[in-house]
This record gives C-alpha cells, structure tokens and sequence, in this order.
C-alpha cells in the first residue's frame, strides 16, 4: 500500500546565541493508511517538534531548513496557511496531554461536531445533530443527547480526548497525531481511549502516530516502532520484532529500563546515562555501552538490518546476532 | 522493637464543598505499615491517595481517625510535640524541580531539615549532607551547585538526598517518578530500592503508575473514592486481583512486553464525582457484578488469607476468574 505521509529528509533547526541548533536531522519516515506507528525517544529528542512541523505549527525560534512532507501525494510544506488550516483538525488531526486545548471554549461540543460534519457534506441540522449523537455514544460518551449542550470546560480530559476522536470520525480524518496517548489520564480511562483510536484505525483505515514514552501502550497498539534519539531515527521495526530484540544499543537501554520488574546488575558496562549526545560521530557514543573507535568519526547511516527493519549503528548486526543467541 | 511502624485506623477527611455539600475524600482508611516494608498507595485520579499521604504527615488535618506512629499517636500531639517526631517521617515530592528552592545552594538545601535539631552544629550539618549525597550517588561536588545546574533526575536524587538527611524510618514518596524520562524513571526506582534494603527504609509509595509499583513495593493498597476496596502483598493482588475495581484497574496496565496478555476486566462508564457519594458501593454504578445489598451497605473488608483483605460482597465469586495473565 502506498504510504499516506512520507517524510524525507526533514530538517529542522532553532536559533540560540551560539548559532543555529539541528532538533530533527534529515528525518525519513513513511506512514501507511490503517497503519499504528509508534515514535518513541526521551525528551528532547524531538519527537513532539516531529509531529508539530509535520502541522505546519512550528513557531520560531523552531525553523524547517530543509526536506519534503507529503501528505496523499501534496507537499504540506508549500501549501498556503488558508489550504492548511483546511486539512488540521480535518483530514490530519492533532491531541495532546491537554485535549481541551484543541476543542473551542466557546462553542458547545455538540455545535462543534455539527459544523465539521456540516462543513464536509451537504447534510441538513436535523441529520447533522442525530448524526453526531451517534458519534458520541460510538465514542462511549454517555447520555450523548444531554452532552449536546455541554462546553469542554464541563468536560473531563478523557471525555475531551473522546470528542476529539468523535471529531475524527466525523472528519473521516486519514491521519491522527497522537502526543502522549496516556499522558494525564488514568490507567482505566487511556485504555478506553486507545481501544477507541484502534478501532478508528481498523474500520476507517485511518493512520495512527502514537507519540509516546510508554513503551506498553507501543507494544500493545502499535504494529511499527520507530526510536528517536537526538532528532534523528536511530531504529525502526516491526513491533514483535523490536521487543524481542533492538538492534539499536538505545534502544535495548529503553526496553530495559521499562521493564516491570529490575534487570540483572552489572551485566553491562557502566556508562553515563546523562551525557549529552556527541556532536562528531555517532550523537549516543558518550551513553554507548558497546561503542568502537569507528563511532567517532561518523553519523552512522540508517541501514536495514532485517526484513523490514532498519537501525543507525555500526553494530547493530552483531548486537542481533548476540541477541538471537543469548 | 515492634515489627509495626505505622498503623493507620478509620482515617477520614471531609472538605466541605459549599451549598451543604461534602467532599469525602478519605473515608474510613486503615492500613499498616511495617518496619523497612515499601507500601504502595494506589488509585486513579479522586481515589484519596494524596490526601491519605498529607493527613500522615499533618500537612492538612484529618476529620476523623487514628495514626500511631511507632506506638505514638499522633494526632493526640500537638504541632509542637509533632515537630519533634517529623525527622523521622519524611517525603519526596513529585516535581524535582519545583520542591527545591532555586536560590539555595543543594548543600543548604539538604541541610534545611536538620536546623529543626538544635544538637547537630554546622559542621556536623555538613558531614550529614555529604554522606546523603553520596547514597544518592550524587558526589561531593554537588554540594556547593544550584537546583538548576541538575538534570530532573538529579534534582530528584537532591529531593531524595533531603529525605533521608534526618535518618527517618518512613518515607513518603508522592508520583516521584511521574515528571521522569524511562530511563531516569528506572535508575531512581532502583535507587530507592537500594536505599530501602540498605537503611531499612518503610517507605508510603503514593503512584498511579502501576509497573513502578510492582518494581518497588512489597504490598499495595488500591483505593477507589476514598476507600482501600483491596490490600495484600504487591504479586498476589497483581496477579490476581479479588476486588472488581482492582482486576479492572491491574488488567489496564500495558507492559512493555507485546507478548504479555492479560485477560481485560472492563468498567463501563467513568469514575463518578466525589460529592455526596451513595452510601452503599462506590464501584455500584460501573461494577459488573452489582446486586441489590451493593447499593444499600458499603461492604465490609473481608479477610482473603495471610495479609489479604478485600471489600467486596463477590469476591469469593471473583475468585473463581483466576489469574489475569492468559497463556
């Protein structure tokens, strides 16, 4: 299938005193429709600025320098900010830690949901409010008749996120972003939501990016992973694959460090978990537990290192086979 | 020395709400907490877990209720008389960052706690700070630098690093991990698993997040609405919960691990607000397995073997569910 968003060779970069900053590095990245791709990394490594210039919402000091964003075959990237506010909320929609945010003050939720559907179709008030109560019962609101009426101030988070997701539906939205699926939200109520995502992903074919730290609600939700470290991809796999090993020296300390339980000590070289990311070579060789003198003198290419896998690092062969035979 | 450290009775706390209503936050809480034992504190947003956490501590005052504290009861004392046994209860807060004041430096920082115990003079002050520093791995060095020159995960070992300058036998930790990266997330859990074994720390481990929890602690209390529905050691409860709201709160959690299937237990609907609750179940509304007495009489807690206690009129019945993890 062809891909709905294909990212290739996206720079981005902020201004400081010292000079120009990279924050996302020649970024490569195919979404497919139906598809739930996980983007995980820690803060800072630009995950969220990823998924902002995807938008076209970055503001300065943040600058895209350089690369393609492509959306069903149309370069976002020249697309005026009239013909781009049309597709945000609409065929690409954005939710974050705070869904209320994306939601106007001002308008009750159900006016809001009317006025999407009435503005992508010729449906008459009538047809357009039954229909939207149908939406929010399909997104488990409650009471969705009553609900009609309500501001999402008067609403929870949860339920926020649940009217963004009805908003999607009603949009038919192809792309959804997702900041922090699970951020904000209890244990019980994520779960709703995430379940919801995954059917809107099943039956409407739409693409989920799940933009997460939690590596469970990766491995429960997502089909691709992609690790980000320093605005760059140093990972990407399918997602059995990922969890059963990572081929990436990054990656392997994520999985470890969010296991349930405490791994064996010592069983690794010692490294400085708080390094800053080198600026000659490899950027994770100051954290690195298996780094060679070949790391310093270059960024290591993103290569495939298995069916449908690729990975940033020198060894990241020798680390799967050592994998595959532990 | 008894093998009982903090034992908490009927704890309740009311906030009047206005227009005559009440705000029952914690209602009728007991637990125990036994020397060098990490309990854990568990519930979604509105279940009382940090209200619990504050009333120990006194930073608000409880409505009703008793807290013995090494056999002292401590809401018999007054502010004065507690201060004298505060060293030994200390907390860790949630944001590194903001619980440490910018203008200090981390060597004052930690020192402040020990100024309320007029015996130890500076240099003594100082030779404490040190050694805290070094538990928490941090070094001399980082006696004399400012909050801000700390990434969070070092600020959290400052915030740690304070706790523990005062030799306390509990300490309360309030989501210290929360505002963490995985990777930070990870060192500080097995910091303060280390320092548990090492001082013989009791620690009250107040968290939503569930696989910490599991990592840290030897016994969990999981609260709904400002009640303990279910309380036992931390495996036997993960594995298989006996109370509706915990099988339906543990089978939630996702572990980092696509292979791992729990068997879902599923409420409908959400967590109802917590003015002027019913008097019967809390869980009523969303619960599976309601019936009729559910509604009229909060169930009692029930003894489920060694340590194990569950308020539930079904649990015997919830039982026969078995475990969570389906092979």
């Amino acid at each position: 299938m062809a891909p709905i968003l294909e990212l290739r060779e996206l720079s981005v970069s902020y201004e400081t005193q010292g000079g120009a900053r990279a924050v996302l590095s020649k970024l490569s990245l195919d979404v497919s429709a139906g598809e739930a791709l996980g983007i995980v990394g820690e803060s800072g490594s630009g995950k969220t600025v990823l998924v902002r210039s995807i938008l076209g919402l970055l503001d300065p000091p943040f600058r895209t320098d350089h690369g393609t964003v492509v959306f069903e075959g149309r370069d976002l990237r020249q697309l005026d900010e009239q013909s781009f506010r049309q597709l945000r909320g609409g065929s690409i929609a954005l939710t974050t830690p705070e869904p209320r945010k994306h939601l106007n003050p001002l308008i009750s939720i159900g006016r809001q949901i009317v006025n999407v559907l009435r503005a992508h179709q010729t449906l008459a008030e009538q047809a357009a409010r039954t229909r939207t109560i149908e939406l929010l019962r399909a997104v488990g609101i409650p009471d969705p008749e009553r609900r009609l009426a309500a501001y999402p101030h008067e609403l929870s988070g949860g339920m926020c996120q649940r009217v963004i997701i009805a908003m999607a539906l009603a949009h038919q939205t192809k792309l959804l972003l997702v900041d922090e699926p699970t951020a904000g939200l209890d244990v019980t109520i994520s779960r709703q939501i995430l379940d919801l995502m995954h059917e809107l992903a099943v039956s409407h074919g739409t693409a989920l990016m799940l933009v997460s730290r939690d590596l469970g609600v990766v491995a429960h939700y997502c089909r691709r992973v992609a690790v980000m470290y320093d605005g760059r991809i140093v990972e990407d796999a399918p997602v059995e694959a990922f969890f059963a090993g990572p081929a990436h020296p990054y990656s392997r300390q994520l999985l470890r460090a969010a296991a349930a339980s405490r791994g064996k000590r010592g069983a690794e070289k010692r490294v400085d978990a708080l390094a800053e990311p080198a600026r000659t070579g490899c950027p994770f060789r100051p954290r690195c537990p298996v780094a060679v003198a070949a790391c310093a003198t270059a960024v290591p290419a993103l290569q495939q290192v298995a069916a449908g896998r690729r990975a940033r690092c020198l060894r990241a062969e020798a680390l799967l086979r050592q994998e595959l035979a532990a | 020395m008894a093998a009982t450290l903090l034992q908490v009775s009927d704890l309740t706390k009311i906030f009047p709400v206005g227009g005559g209503h009440q705000l029952k936050a914690v209602s009728e809480v007991s637990f125990t907490i036994r020397r060098g034992e990490a309990l854990a504190l568990v519930g979604e947003s509105g279940s009382g877990k940090t209200t619990t956490g504050r009333c120990l501590l006194r930073l608000i005052e409880p409505t009703a209720g008793h807290i013995q504290f090494d056999g002292v009861d401590i809401l018999a004392q007054t502010q004065r008389q507690f201060r004298a046994l505060r060293p030994r209860m200390q907390m860790v807060f949630q944001e590194p960052y903001d619980s440490l004041s910018p203008r200090m430096r981390v060597g004052r920082i930690i020192e402040e706690p020990l100024r309320m115990l007029p015996e130890l003079d500076a240099a003594e002050r100082q030779r404490r700070a040190l050694e805290v520093l070094g538990m928490v791995r941090l070094g001399r060095a980082a006696y004399d630098r400012y909050p801000h020159q700390f990434s969070a995960g070092q600020q959290q070992r400052i915030g740690i690093a304070r706790a523990l300058v005062t030799r306390p036998d509990l300490v309360l930790l309030d989501e210290p991990t929360s505002a963490l990266d995985v990777s930070v997330r990870a060192e500080i859990l097995d910091l303060l698993s280390d320092l548990q074994a090492e001082l013989g720390l009791a620690y009250l481990f107040i968290s939503h997040d569930l696989t910490a929890v599991r990592r840290v602690c030897q016994r969990v209390a999981i609260m709904y609405l400002g009640r303990i529905v279910e309380t036992g050691e931390t495996e036997q409860i993960f594995e298989a919960p006996l109370h509706p709201y915990s099988r339906a709160l543990l089978s939630s959690v996702l572990y980092p691990d696509p292979a791992s299937r729990l068997s879902r237990y599923v409420l409908t609907g959400e967590i109802p607000s917590p003015i002027d609750l019913p008097q019967g179940c809390h869980l009523a509304s969303r619960c599976p397995m309601v019936e009729p007495r559910c509604r009229s009489a909060y169930p009692p807690m029930d003894r489920f073997g060694e340590g194990r206690s569950v308020a539930c009129y079904r649990a015997q019945e919830m039982r026969a569910l078995g475990g969570l993890t389906t092979h």
